[in-house]
């Protein structure tokens, strides 16, 4: 079932650009500018570069709303697919419908790690190979000895929050059974929590939004956060309620046309 | 044991004023093996039926049993459909459309031989995007047979076909049938093409069933018509026998009967100019059923 879901994501090749290569393909732009453009800070040496700060930080594009939105754009072409090409009437009568949309939500789960891998292999090739391009020999300067366990875990927490945005995305794909409004609903909220958080502040924490939670458990991961218990479950239940929403919706809903 | 059991099947849709009762308390039956029709005016509740039993739609009342089980996700994967519009993912060529939903239904269908039944070979590797009506349809058809179900429902199958490939529709699904023993629901508005490839039909009118059985047993009952003058005269010698029908009069005898008949209607001096029997044909029956 996830094979054939991801045949049809691979053949609607603008969504799957916009939705999954986009993202990892701008940032490693971005990176390869900015690198060759800024100086290193005050102090350091020319060729010292921070490869662990850049990793951590490009994981955690999961909470930027502008990546959300074209994260949401590849979610929508999974779950909203078959409402737009009346697809349901060939895949319902053959199969469990709670089984169609766990492998939409495996296929949306699989596209959105290797986008994130893809971003992170970006990051550490325009890191490594930047200084060669300067004509400097690379010095690894922020190697912490447990680097490799916490860039794994800024890797699932941001994983976790695109998990959470297709959830949405699900629900609100068949709740109105439109790839539009399964895309802009989840961006506006995203939009929205990202301005509460910079009107807000610290206190914005105690609200249970993925991104918060999220942002918690990023904190937490650089040393400076608070517990990670509330923010992890705070971040599955975001995960599990919206999809579970969309599954329970979905396995009632009439497909009079779809 | 029958292929398809409908008991109690009602369904309405939205609420207050505008609701609509697609279906009320239907019950049918649909035989194992043969070709069963469904006809029924536009908004009759054919194609809701057809959603009830695939799936697609809840009935709000009622059991529907496929081939003695509860109809499920797995009793529905002895089924293979063609609901509606026969609308696919365009930017899929009619292999990948397949495989698709081939991967979706876990089976592993041998798709050449599929194609090449329904006239397709030569452009499986074409986007869907690009196909007639025509070619959608028999894509569709390839798709409900994807998994050699025990059962195929087709909504409307000659829909978009031109009169050679509604021949060849027909041909395929009295194959299907007669050859592999599945038992074929069909949907249709064009009643000669019913009457032509079904065994058995059920009418429905306001989500009801208002008539079933045997094409052969609903075509039954002949009657003689009658072009003669005076008319009048041969209306009081048949009495509640005979009704004024177009230029002449229908007469509700048999074969035995009539012979004595034209006998008795010329010695009372009627000018007999053509006589000749009349076959009730399925739309006559479907028009006196759903008047």
């Amino acid at each position: 079932m996830i094979g054939a879901e991801i045949l049809k994501l691979r053949r609607q090749r603008w969504l799957f650009f916009c939705g999954f290569l986009l993202v990892p393909l701008f940032m490693t732009l971005i990176a390869f500018m900015l690198g060759g453009m800024l100086k290193p800070p005050p102090g350091a040496a020319v060729n010292e570069i921070r490869l662990f700060r850049s990793l951590f930080r490009t994981f955690s594009v999961g909470g930027n709303p502008i990546a959300q939105l074209f994260f949401a754009i590849g979610a929508a072409g999974i779950f909203a697919v078959e409402y737009r090409y009346s697809g349901w009437r060939h895949l319902v009568p053959r199969a469990a419908r709670e089984r169609l949309m766990i492998a939409k939500f495996a296929a949306f789960a699989l596209f959105a790690a290797l986008s994130l891998a893809l971003a992170g292999t970006g990051d550490l090739i325009v890191t490594l190979i930047l200084p060669f391009v300067q004509g400097l020999k690379p010095l690894i300067a922020d190697a912490p000895s447990s680097a490799a366990v916490i860039l794994i875990l800024a890797f699932f927490v941001s994983l976790a929050e695109l998990l959470a945005l297709g959830g949405l995305v699900a629900l609100v794909a068949v709740a109105t059974r439109s790839g539009m409004a399964a895309i802009l609903l989840p961006f506006l909220l995203s939009l929205g929590a990202a301005a509460a958080g910079a009107y807000l502040g610290e206190s914005v924490h105690r609200i249970p939004w993925p991104g918060f939670a999220a942002d918690a458990l990023r904190q937490w991961l650089s040393g400076a956060g608070p517990a990670p218990l509330l923010p992890a479950l705070t971040l599955l239940g975001w995960i599990a309620l919206p999809f579970a929403g969309a599954v329970a919706l979905f396995r009632r809903q009439d497909l009079v046309s779809e | 044991m029958s292929a398809i059991e409908l008991a109690g099947i009602s369904k309405r849709f939205a609420t207050g004023s505008g609701a609509v009762q697609a279906l009320d308390t239907l019950t049918l039956s649909v035989p194992k093996g043969g070709v069963f029709g469904l006809l029924g005016p536009n908004g009759a509740g054919k194609s809701t039926l057809l959603r009830v039993i695939t799936g697609l739609v809840h009935a709000d009342q009622g059991s529907v049993r496929l081939l003695g089980e509860a109809a499920g996700p797995a009793s529905r994967r002895r089924l293979g459909a063609l609901i509606d519009a026969p609308l696919f993912y365009p930017f899929l060529s009619a292999r990948e459309v397949l495989t698709v939903l081939a991967r979706t239904s876990q089976v592993t269908p041998d798709l050449p031989p599929l194609l090449q039944l329904v006239g397709l070979a030569d452009a499986a590797d074409r986007p869907v995007s690009g196909f007639s009506l025509g070619m959608k349809q028999r894509l569709g058809i390839a798709a409900a047979l994807l998994a050699s179900p025990e059962i195929v429902i087709l909504d409307e199958p000659t829909n978009g076909l031109d009169p050679e490939g509604m021949r060849e529709m027909r041909t395929l699904v009295r194959h299907l049938a007669d050859d592999r023993g599945v038992t074929v629901l069909l949907s249709s508005h064009l009643l000669d093409e019913v009457e032509r490839i079904c065994d058995r039909v059920a009418i429905l009118h306001h989500g009801r069933l208002v008539a079933e059985g045997a094409v052969s047993d609903l075509l039954q009952g002949e009657r003689l018509w009658i072009d003669a003058a005076p008319v009048e005269r041969v209306l009081a010698r048949l009495g509640q026998h005979g009704s004024p029908h177009g230029e002449g009069v229908v007469a509700h005898v048999t074969r035995e009967e009539a012979p004595a008949l034209i006998a008795a209607l010329v010695a009372d001096g009627v000018a007999i100019h053509e006589a000749r029997w009349l076959r009730p044909d399925l739309e006559s029956v479907f028009l006196a059923e759903t008047a």
